[in-house]
């Protein structure tokens, strides 16, 4: 029964995309698509049929599935609802980050695969974000893991029940840049344009149609989730079931959950619709920042001790 | 009071604030932007003393921290205000120092800091942690002086070398007393009258606010 | 004690006031006679017994006394030469009336700053006293009537380096009263006298953090070699007059205040510990300058490096330790502080006559003015360390303490150096003194030479005359007067700590 926990970040990671374009929307004024439009984008992605170039390798029709696949195996590690699993043992942060790198990888080489310029690009762009960006997200959880006394997930939501002091307030900060920058939001990328200029993620997947996109997007908004469900597994840990899930349990964890994840959305939507996007060679200094924010977070721990 | 202020990590939190403030120089460019994190990071500071003075009751530390409000938070910013309106330079256009280097060497330093005093002398509770921070907001002062060029940001270079020292004393002895802290004010009042006239004096004579200009003396 | 501080404000305040250019000279010099009067009793009864005033905060004994007689002394001749010297830079054109009556305000809010200095018994007044001279001096640096570029680059530098070394010593100063917490309780002392009374009790591990900070502070201030960078700048674009207070006096005060902590640092860490540090400063300095003065082509910045090979003698005498290395360094304060100005008063008026302060512009100064001649050269031999002079005696002493301690590394690099410098003193020197006639007292730039007004002229040649005789006389025998204010300085600073085997 727990092991399925990771069915609820299947099923409602597209809800949760929708929710943040219609609060978006909300925000600039606008009325927005209803919260259900990216199940419906996906279905129809579905149904179409492909086109596949001609001198793509089989890199380019596997990874869809892999990036899929190993997505949903990064979510069945997460703690979502309770901290008691069967794949507790496993649920280690650098672990975690190294299933994103893999699908990364073939999804950077996927972009390479079909030869387009902006494939190339995009990929090339993703890469050099995610050099800046992985040093950060993993020092902004060891300050939580050291607090914790471990990088397994579970036990550092198990652990605590809620953190804050200094140090946790700037890894948060640093930890929402990296989810900003992982999940292609501005100010790193901008998510609803596919500009030549500017892509970076959709770069990538410029190639892809049909099921192949749909496979692709999903897995990315899953991806988006699971993040969302990080952030709140380390820093706001509060109301998740540490032992056996009952009904009453379930009832209450999930309706926490629930909270925590329509305050990511928010704040996500606040973010976006506050913040123009960068030039991408300008990067470097916004994540360079947060690294040091980062970093930071981790020697203040370790000089005040929390 | 106490409770409160010690359930929350108050002082935890201003002092990193301090130190954010500081650090945080480094990726500013615009001259303006650079008076007001100044401004906040002395605000920070004379909140600092002022809670610490709502703990241990001492009226002295109050008029401490409303002098610091002051002579940092208010005087000194608008004088700065008023020098960088009459330089008509707003952006530190090439700093020898890219922003997110010099950013990194600031965390650096703060690195350094905790490292050399591990085994520190200074043990009292409160000091600890906040006498740490202000070491490294003197150092990261010293380090934006050296990495800008421009007159204005030296000097506020040095006013957070000043900050920072100031938190350092007060975190090792509540503060020097009153008489004291007046007269180093004010000298210190004094200094950045006189370098903020002579940083309109180089702009006037070199027809430049860098300091790459003051070159012809050597050897 | 509060008089003495009151006169200098109050002249200063007369010099802004007076409209009248003509008077201003006159008036500055009438505040410091009537300081020098009053300053008189005060230093005499001060050599015997201690003198305090505001509940301990101003305190004076024999060392104060006797920085503060150089301070008086100085201010004195600097305000009988500034009369001639401003009269001539006005004529010239370099300067107007407004500027002139800021010098003097400035001049004498300079001295005053520095007696202050002198007085403070309370050391966190004695930082923001340290702090004012370097924020006054500034300004005087910044009027620089020749080259306003310069002056500003010059004063410029000396402001940004002096605050940022100051802000150390105020860090070494806050640490030193975090460590008499420790010993009388939460309210901790900051009056030296209170300080010294608990010296040996205090934690050795903290003051030696503190004496690095005031050390690396002060020493900026002081001139002290690796942190020596300001000065050349500072000194050679001053005006004459302020870079004969600078360089005479404003050093020795910085360096005041580093002696005053030694003598309450050392009882706790060891008198090794201060000592070796002031002796790695002082042989670092030395070695330095020396490098310096042999290849400096500008007159006045070859001045502002032997200032800094003096001040770096003065710190190794300091640090040595024993009576002899004490002696030394005190009474070589005193020889540096009369040379050295003469130096740079008869500079000022090379200067006025040549226009330039290169060497290679400047030839045959003994023939064409003998008198201005004669007295730069007495000064170069006294700065080289010549035999019949004042400097070779208290060097002489350095050395003997040096020996005693049997640190023969030390000595050794000492007698190079002062080899060199007395070679590139000379040579310096020397090519503006002798070399023939070829050019006649005319500036680089063609003007005449400007002569001021003839009582000034008396008055700046009086002054730069009794000066030379003084550092004649002191070269062949020292006073009973100075001995003991040297002696009773010593028991101030305490030799017993320094009775160590090497």
């Amino acid at each position: 029964m727990e092991a399925l926990q990771f069915i609820i970040i299947l099923i409602f990671s597209p809800m949760l995309q929708g929710l943040i374009k219609k609060f978006k929307a909300n925000m600039q004024g606008r009325l927005g698509p209803g919260i259900f439009q990216t199940y419906y984008d996906l279905a129809r992605l579905l149904k179409k049929d492909m086109v596949v170039s001609n001198v793509t390798s089989w890199i380019f029709r596997a990874t869809p599935y892999i990036v899929f696949i190993s997505t949903l195996a990064a979510s069945m590690i997460v703690p979502v609802i309770t901290a008691q699993y069967p794949f507790v043992a496993v649920s280690d942060v650098i672990a975690l980050i190294y299933i994103f790198g893999l699908a990364r990888f073939f999804m950077a080489l996927a972009g390479l695969d079909a030869g387009t310029a902006f494939g190339g690009e995009g990929s090339s762009r993703e890469m050099t974000v995610a050099v800046l960006v992985e040093p950060m997200m993993v020092l902004s959880i060891f300050t939580a893991a050291i607090s914790a006394g471990s990088t397994n997930l579970a036990m550092i939501a198990k652990t605590q029940n809620i953190f804050y002091s200094p140090s946790h307030v700037l890894a948060f900060s640093a930890f929402i840049v990296a989810v900003i920058a992982e999940t292609g939001r501005i100010p790193v990328d901008n998510p609803d344009t596919h500009l030549e200029l500017t892509m970076i993620h959709e770069g990538m997947l410029l190639e892809y149609s049909g099921r192949y996109l749909a496979l692709m997007e999903w897995a990315h908004y899953m991806k988006q989730m699971l993040l969302f469900t990080i952030a709140v597994d380390i820093f706001f840990p509060f109301g998740i079931v540490a032992g056996a899930l009952g009904i009453t349990g379930f009832a209450a964890s999930f309706g926490i959950y629930t909270g925590k994840m329509l305050f990511m959305c928010f704040l996500m939507a606040l973010i976006e619709s506050t913040r123009a996007k960068m030039r991408f060679f300008q990067l470097p200094s916004l994540l360079g920042g947060a690294f040091v924010l980062s970093a930071l977070s981790l020697l203040i721990y370790i000089m005040m001790g929390r | 009071m106490q409770n409160w202020i010690e359930a929350f990590y108050v002082i935890d939190f201003i002092s990193v604030g301090i130190l954010l403030t500081a650090v945080s120089m480094n990726a500013v460019s615009r001259l303006e932007t650079c008076v007001k994190v100044y401004t906040l990071n002395s605000l920070l500071l004379s909140l600092l003393i002022a809670i610490v003075a709502t703990i241990i009751g001492e009226a002295h530390l109050y008029a401490a921290s409303i002098i610091t409000m002051l002579g940092k938070g208010i005087l000194i910013p608008l004088f700065l205000w008023k020098i960088v309106k009459q330089m008509k330079v707003t952006h530190e256009v090439e700093p020898y120092i890219s922003n997110t280097l010099s950013l990194s060497i600031s965390g650096i330093l703060v690195a350094v800091v905790y490292a050399s005093l591990k085994e520190g002398i200074f043990v009292t509770g409160f000091a600890k942690n906040v006498f740490q921070i202000s070491l490294a907001v003197i150092l990261i002062g010293l380090f934006i002086m050296i990495s800008r060029r421009k007159a204005i940001t030296q000097i506020i270079g040095l006013l957070f070398m000043e900050n920072g020292l100031f938190l350092a004393g007060f975190s090792l002895t509540f503060g020097m007393p009153m008489v004291i802290e007046l007269g180093v004010l004010f000298d210190m009042l004094m200094g950045v009258i006189i370098l903020g006239f002579f940083a309109v004096q180089i702009r006037k004579a070199f027809r430049s606010s860098d300091l790459d200009k003051l070159t012809v003396l050597k050897g | 004690m509060i008089a003495i501080l009151l006169i200098p404000l109050i002249t200063s305040l007369f010099c802004w006031l007076l409209r009248k250019d003509r008077y201003i000279g006159y008036v500055s010099l009438a505040g410091s006679l009537v300081l020098a009067g009053f300053a008189a009793s005060l230093i005499i009864s001060s050599v015997s017994s201690s003198v305090e005033a505001i509940n301990g905060t101003l305190y004076m004994d024999a060392l104060s006394g006797y920085i503060m007689a150089m301070v008086v002394f100085l201010g004195l001749a600097s305000a009988l030469y500034s009369i001639g010297y401003l009269e001539q830079e006005l004529h010239a054109g370099l300067t107007d009336v407004t500027a002139i009556r800021r010098y003097y305000a400035l001049l004498h809010l300079f001295i005053f700053t520095m007696l202050l200095v002198t007085v403070s018994n309370n050391l966190a007044l004695m930082w923001i006293a340290i702090e004012a001279t370097t924020i006054v001096s500034a300004v005087l640096i910044g009027l620089g009537f020749r080259k306003r570029e310069l002056a500003i680059e010059a004063a410029w530098k000396y402001i940004i380096l002096c605050t940022v070394g100051i802000i150390f010593a105020l860090m070494g100063t806050f640490i030193t009263y975090y460590a008499s917490t420790a010993v009388v309780g939460t309210d901790g002392v900051l009056n030296w006298t209170s300080l010294r009374n608990i010296a040996d009790k205090l934690n050795p591990a903290t003051m030696k953090l503190a004496f690095v900070f005031i050390l690396v502070g002060y020493g900026t201030k002081a001139g002290l070699a690796p942190v020596h960078n300001w000065l050349p700048d500072a000194h050679s674009q001053a005006p004459s007059p302020i870079s004969a207070l600078l360089s005479g006096i404003l050093l020795n005060t910085a360096f005041y205040g580093i002696v005053r902590f030694m003598s309450i640092v050392s009882p706790s860490t060891g008198a090794a510990f201060t000592g070796n540090l002031l002796i790695a400063f002082g042989v670092i300095s030395i070695l330095i300058s020396s490098i310096f003065i042999l290849v400096q082509d500008n007159y006045k910045r070859l001045l502002a490096y032997s200032s800094i090979e003096h001040m770096g003698i003065i710190s190794l005498g300091a640090g040595l330790g024993g009576f002899a290395g004490l002696y030394g360094a005190l009474l070589h304060v005193m020889n540096h502080a009369l040379s050295k100005p003469l130096m740079f008063f008869a500079s000022g008026k090379i200067q006025g006559a040549y226009g330039s302060t290169r060497i290679e512009n400047v030839r045959g100064v003994l023939t064409s003015m003998p008198l201005l001649g004669t007295i730069t050269f007495i000064g170069a031999l006294s700065l080289a360390g010549a035999p019949p002079f004042n400097i070779f005696i208290s060097e002489f002493t350095v050395i003997k303490a040096g020996v005693d301690r049997g640190l023969w590394p030390v000595v050794a690099i000492f007698l190079v150096c002062m080899v060199i410098v007395f070679y590139g003193i000379l040579a310096g020197f020397g090519k503006m003194l002798f070399n023939s006639h070829q050019q006649s007292a005319v500036g680089a730039n063609g003007r005449s030479p400007l002569q001021e007004s003839r009582v000034p002229r008396i008055l700046a040649y009086a002054t730069m005359i009794i000066m030379a005789a003084l550092i004649i006389v002191l070269g062949v025998r020292i006073p009973d007067a100075i001995e003991n204010v040297i002696n009773a300085c010593i028991q101030i600073i305490g030799v017993n700590n320094y009775q160590m085997s090497p």
